[in-house]
C-alpha cells in the first residue's frame, strides 16, 4: 500500500504540507519512522506540524497509516532552503524525495554560521558574499584566515547589511608559505561554509580560480577551496616561476 | 521466449545502459530475459536493474578477482582485439581476452533472440551466433558516426542479422538503403521510459541541467561558452553538469577561465538522473551528435523543457521546437544563449513547453515500446517460417 503525493514541502515553521495525487485510506495522521522509532502527528487537512516532534538527527521516512508516502515532488526549492536557513534555529528539517520515490525528512542539529553564496577571486583580494544562517550574529567585523600548521592569521574586513554579508581578504599575506599550507576561515567567529545549495561534497564539484603572489624567486598560488565538510578554506602553494597558473 | 541482451558494460552509467535496463525490464514481463555484460568493473551495476532480469558478465575486471584469473588472461587483456574493428568507437576496451570469451559466449549461445547493442557486438553476433537464434542488432549511435572502415564491416555483416533496430527515423532510412536487397529488416523503436510515478519539476529553481559523459561529443565546451553569455545577464541562474569523463579537468579549467565558478557545478555521476532533472527548470543538450538522447525524454517526462542544438540524430526527431523545447542551429553559441535567456525571462512559456513535453513523453512509455518489440519478434518469426 502506498499513498502518492503530488506535492510535499516543509515550510519555514516546520509544517509539512502534502497535496495528494492518490490519497491514503486514512489521511488523518502521519507517521515518521527511523531505525525502529516512530512519531505520529495529526494531519490537519493537508498540513502536519512537525515542529513539536522530538525527531533525532537522521533521515526519517514518512507514512500515512501503513502506507509509505511516495512523492513526485523533489521536496524543496533552492529559494525555499535559503528562506528556511534565514530563521534562527538549532534544528533544521528538510523534506526530500529518495531515489525510490519515498518521502523523507532529514533532521540535523545546526549551529549559526556564515553561508557563502559567491566567491570572487580578485588580483589583490578575495571577496566573499553570503548570508547569516540560522540566526548567526558575528562577534566582530573581521574575517580571519588561520594557518593550520602555525596558527598564523590573515585578517580581512566584513560588512553586514541585514543578514547579507560581504567580506574581503587581502591575498598578499598568504605568501608566507615554503611549500603548501591550508588556512581555515572564520567570519566574526562563525564557521564559513556552503551547506544549503543542495550540492554536497563540493570539493571536486566546484573549483575556484587561483591568484598568484609574486616573490623574488617563485610565486605563491592562492586559491579558495571547499574542504571535505564543504567549509570554505584557502590553499596557498609555492610554485616555481617557470610554472605559471 | 528467451531473450539475451548483450551490452559492452552494464556496470557504468549513461543513456544506453539506462535504456537497455528499461527494455530488459519491460520485456521480462512476458519473456525470460538476461543481460550479458562483456565487461564488469564493479560488484553491482551503478544503475538499478529489475530483479526479473538476470545479469552476468564475460570479462571480470574487478581487481579482487585477479587472483582467480586463469593462466594467460592478464597477457591477453593487454593484447589488442582482432574480433573488433579498430574503428569501433570503444575499441580500446576490447582485447584478445574479450575476443576469446565473447567468441565462446556467442558460439555457445542458447536463446531464441539475441539483442546486441553496438556496432562491434552486432558484427560479432552476425559472424558467430548459431543459426537458430534470431539476431537483432541495435544501434545507439547514429549511422553517420561510423568511420569508413567499420562501415565496410557493417555493410558486409549486417545482412546476416534478422533485424536492425534504430532509434530514429533518419537512421532507419540510412540502414534501409544500405540493406536494400538483403533479408534484414529495419525497425525504428525509440528508447522507453518505465511506467509509474515520476518526479516532476515545479520549475521553481533557477537551475539548468546537463547530463552525460564529459567527453568531446557531448559538446560541454560549447555549453560553457553559451552559459558564460547567459550568466552575464542572469547571474542568479546555475548550471549543473552530471557525469564524468576524460574531459573533466579541461572543462573545469574552461569554466574557471570563463568566470563561471559561481554558476557551474560538475556534479559527477548520479544514479537518480530523473530526480535531479526534476530539480531543474531547463535541460540542455549541446552534443555534436546524439544517437537518441535518453535524457530528453526523461526531462520531458519530468516536466522540464529541453533546449538543444539541432545535431544529428535524436534531438530533432524527439523535440518539436517551439512546442516542447527549442532547437538551436548546431554550433550557434549566441543563439543557444539567447534561447536559454528567452525561457528564463518567460516563465509562462516555460510552463507551456513543459506541459507539451509531458505529452510528448507519453509516446516513449516502456509499455508501448515493449509492444513494438513484441510486434517485431512476431514479424521476424513469421519471416523465418515463411
Amino acid at each position: 500500500m502506498a499513498a502518492l503525493a503530488a506535492s510535499a514541502r516543509l515550510d519555514a515553521d516546520d509544517v509539512l504540507r502534502i497535496r495528494w495525487a492518490e490519497p491514503p485510506v486514512d489521511a488523518t495522521t502521519l507517521t515518521l519512522r527511523r531505525e525502529g522509532t516512530t512519531h505520529t502527528v495529526g494531519l490537519d487537512g493537508e498540513a502536519a506540524d512537525l515542529s513539536r516532534l522530538d525527531l533525532t538527527p537522521g533521515t526519517w521516512s514518512v507514512h500515512a497509516a501503513d502506507a509509505e508516502i511516495i512523492t513526485t515532488d523533489p521536496g524543496f526549492s533552492l529559494d525555499g532552503l535559503v528562506e528556511y536557513a534565514r530563521r534562527a534555529r538549532r534544528r533544521a528539517l528538510r523534506a526530500f524525495r529518495a531515489r525510490s520515490g519515498g518521502l523523507r525528512v532529514d533532521v540535523r542539529a545546526v549551529e549559526p554560521y556564515a553561508e557563502v553564496t559567491a566567491v570572487h577571486p580578485g588580483e589583490e583580494k578575495l571577496t566573499l558574499e553570503g548570508f547569516l544562517a540560522y540566526g548567526a550574529n558575528p562577534d566582530s567585523a573581521e574575517i580571519v584566515a588561520t594557518r593550520r600548521k602555525t596558527a598564523q592569521r590573515v585578517t580581512g574586513t566584513v560588512s553586514v547589511t541585514g543578514d547579507h554579508w560581504h567580506a574581503e581578504i587581502p591575498i598578499a599575506p598568504f605568501a608566507v608559505e615554503t611549500e603548501r599550507g591550508f588556512w581555515d576561515l572564520r567570519l566574526g567567529g562563525l564557521t564559513v561554509a556552503t551547506w544549503i545549495d543542495d550540492i554536497p561534497d563540493k570539493k571536486n564539484k566546484v573549483r575556484f580560480p587561483a591568484r598568484h603572489v609574486a616573490r623574488e624567486t617563485d610565486r605563491v598560488r592562492v586559491r579558495a577551496y571547499y574542504t571535505d565538510k564543504d567549509q570554505l578554506a584557502i590553499a596557498a602553494t609555492v610554485v616555481p616561476n617557470a610554472e605559471a597558473s | 521466449m528467451k531473450i539475451s541482451i548483450l551490452i559492452m558494460n552494464a556496470y557504468g552509467m549513461g543513456g544506453t545502459i539506462r535504456a537497455t535496463f528499461n527494455l530488459a525490464d519491460e520485456l521480462s514481463r512476458r519473456h525470460e530475459v538476461e543481460v550479458v555484460s562483456v565487461f564488469r568493473h564493479r560488484d553491482t551495476p551503478f544503475l538499478p536493474l529489475s530483479d526479473r532480469v538476470t545479469l552476468s558478465s564475460l570479462v571480470d575486471l574487478r581487481p579482487e578477482t585477479r587472483k582467480w584469473w586463469r593462466f594467460g588472461v592478464a597477457s591477453r587483456l593487454k593484447k589488442p582485439s582482432t574480433l573488433m574493428h579498430p574503428e569501433e568507437r570503444a575499441y580500446d576496451n576490447f582485447s584478445a581476452e574479450s575476443d576469446r570469451v565473447l567468441t565462446r559466449h556467442l558460439t555457445d549461445l542458447r536463446a531464441d533472440v539475441l539483442v546486441t547493442t553496438r556496432a562491434g557486438l552486432n558484427i560479432a553476433a552476425a559472424r558467430l551466433a548459431p543459426a537458430g537464434v534470431t539476431l537483432i542488432g541495435q544501434e545507439h549511435l547514429h549511422f553517420g558516426a561510423h568511420k569508413p572502415g567499420i562501415l565496410e564491416e557493417i555493410r558486409a555483416w549486417y545482412p546476416k542479422l534478422d533485424a536492425v533496430v534504430t532509434l530514429t527515423d533518419a537512421d532507419h532510412a540510412a540502414y534501409a538503403q544500405m540493406l536494400e536487397g538483403s533479408p534484414t529488416r529495419v525497425y525504428t523503436i525509440g528508447n522507453g521510459l518505465p511506467d509509474g510515478p515520476r518526479p516532476q519539476s515545479r520549475l521553481d529553481n533557477r537551475v539548468v541541467i546537463a547530463a552525460g559523459r564529459l567527453v568531446r561529443v557531448k559538446g560541454y565546451d560549447r555549453l560553457l561558452d553559451a552559459f558564460a553569455k547567459v550568466a552575464e545577464k542572469r547571474p542568479d541562474w546555475k548550471l549543473r553538469i552530471y557525469g564524468q569523463g576524460t574531459q573533466a579537468d579541461k572543462l573545469g579549467r574552461r569554466a574557471r577561465r570563463l568566470n563561471l565558478h559561481n554558476n557551474v557545478a560538475f556534479m559527477g555521476p548520479t544514479n537518480d538522473i530523473e530526480g535531479e532533472l526534476a530539480k531543474a527548470s531547463i535541460h540542455v543538450i549541446t552534443s555534436r551528435f546524439e544517437g537518441f538522447g535518453m535524457t530528453i525524454v526523461e526531462a520531458f517526462a519530468a516536466g522540464v523543457p529541453v533546449v538543444s542544438f539541432d545535431c544529428p540524430q535524436g534531438p530533432p526527431e524527439i523535440i518539436t521546437s517551439g512546442e516542447d523545447g527549442l532547437l538551436v542551429p548546431d554550433g550557434d553559441i549566441d543563439a543557444f544563449a539567447d534561447a536559454l535567456l528567452s525561457l528564463m525571462d518567460d516563465p509562462e512559456e516555460l510552463r507551456r513547453l513543459a506541459e507539451n513535453g509531458r505529452r510528448t513523453a507519453l509516446r516513449y512509455r516502456s509499455s508501448e515500446v515493449g509492444d513494438r518489440w513484441d510486434e517485431m519478434f512476431a514479424d521476424l518469426r513469421h519471416a523465418r517460417t515463411a
